[in-house]
């Protein structure tokens, strides 16, 4: 007779195989996907070129068309980079950065590309020394943004707040919208234990900022507050003073 | 009379047809001479060599995909040999995999895809500038 113990075990090495089936198909058609979006991508910059398409209507479908490639082509990035890294088969450039001055500086990116929408940093003054891919967590950082403009009112305000909260460095990001689903912690503690496909969270720019700060062993944290507002918390361990 | 100077000529190797078309007409209109060639066709006439000492082009685009590192060792191998003399750009939809190994050969450049038309356009026109001053 199967154990309790045993039985779990099939389990855990079921799931693993499935994690390991799943990253692989990922894998697979991020690399299909690459290929046909190079060529559509291709023509319609070489169609961008025409001097035939200068009318100002031509030139706007364009621009959205060649928008939409640039979109498609950076979520297959994303996903093929959160594949490899949770595989192993790409690692994270490890370094102590500052997550308020990452804060900071993805809330500039954000105000630039959102200008209708008013992105207000609310500065640290002390350290929030944290070990991370800097390039990987501000990626995670301007997802999460890009979450909370995406479900805030045109003309909105988000609050962008890095502080601490004992040996953690977070960032709160706040947005007003319509209220999400009630608190609940999202990304896991480890890599390992993390939450292998996206179903957890609705949105594309939460399950790739999730999987990134789950990488980094930190997590993400929806606090929906109803009626009034809408936020994001990332937390990452701070740096000890003995590993600086 | 005049004569106009002659378009240099660079060879596109690819497994993907949309993707040599769309390279040839970028070529041409960037004022190039495109030869495409399927991978496939390419290796069963015996590779890359015998292709490009046929068809002698100034420069080459080559397309290294799954799996990478087989068909990057097969292509440095041709590179190696100093056979080919025309520089050859590498095009790849994994370049993360790739770069350390095109920075340490004699490749003269690696574009990722889906690449912008403008960058593998310059990548070449720059590969053919060193070819040139060498």
């Amino acid at each position: 007779m199967e154990t309790r113990r045993q039985g779990s075990g099939r389990l855990a090495d079921r799931r693993a195989a499935g994690r390991e089936i799943q990253e692989a198909f990922i894998q697979f058609a991020a690399h299909e996907l690459r290929t046909p979006l190079t060529v559509l991508y291709g023509m319609l910059q070489l169609l961008a070129g025409k001097p035939q398409l200068n009318d100002p209507a031509c030139r706007r479908l364009l621009d959205v068309a060649i928008g939409e490639a640039q979109r498609m082509q950076a979520i297959i990035g994303d996903l093929s980079d959160v594949t490899r890294l949770r595989s192993g088969q790409a690692g994270l450039n490890l370094g102590v950065v500052d997550l308020g001055a990452l804060a900071g500086e993805a809330a500039a990116q954000a105000q630039d590309s959102w200008p209708n929408q008013a992105v207000r940093l609310h500065a640290y003054t002390g350290p929030l020394r944290v070990r991370a891919d800097r390039t990987r967590i501000q990626h995670a950082l301007e997802h999460l943004i890009a979450h909370v403009i995406t479900h805030s009112p045109s003309h909105g305000v988000i609050d962008v707040r890095p502080g601490r909260e004992g040996a953690r460095a977070c960032v709160v990001l706040e947005g007003h919208g319509p209220p999400v689903r009630a608190p609940r912690t999202v990304a896991a503690e480890s890599p390992q234990s993390a939450p292998a496909g996206g179903g957890s969270l609705p949105g594309f720019h939460l399950y790739i900022a999730e999987q990134l700060i789950a990488l980094h062993g930190g997590r993400l944290v929806i606090d929906g507050q109803p009626d009034v507002v809408m936020a994001v918390r990332v937390e990452l361990p701070l740096v000890s003073s003995a590993e600086r | 009379m005049s004569t106009s100077p002659a378009r240099p000529r660079v060879l596109a190797v690819n497994t993907d047809d949309g993707i040599l078309t769309l390279i040839a007409a970028a070529l041409t209109e960037a004022g190039f001479e495109p030869l495409t060639c399927r991978l496939a066709d390419l290796n069963s006439e015996g590779g890359l060599l015998p292709y490009a000492t046929k068809l002698l082009p100034d420069a080459i685009v080559y397309d290294v995909g799954p799996p990478y590192m087989e068909n990057w060792e097969r292509l440095q191998g041709v590179m190696a040999s100093g056979a080919v003399t025309a520089p050859v750009i590498i095009t790849s939809t994994d370049p993360d995999i790739l770069r350390d190994k095109v920075r340490a050969s004699p490749a003269a450049g690696l574009v990722g895809k889906p690449f912008e038309i403008e960058a593998l356009i310059s990548s070449l026109r720059d590969a053919l500038d060193d070819s040139r001053s060498v």
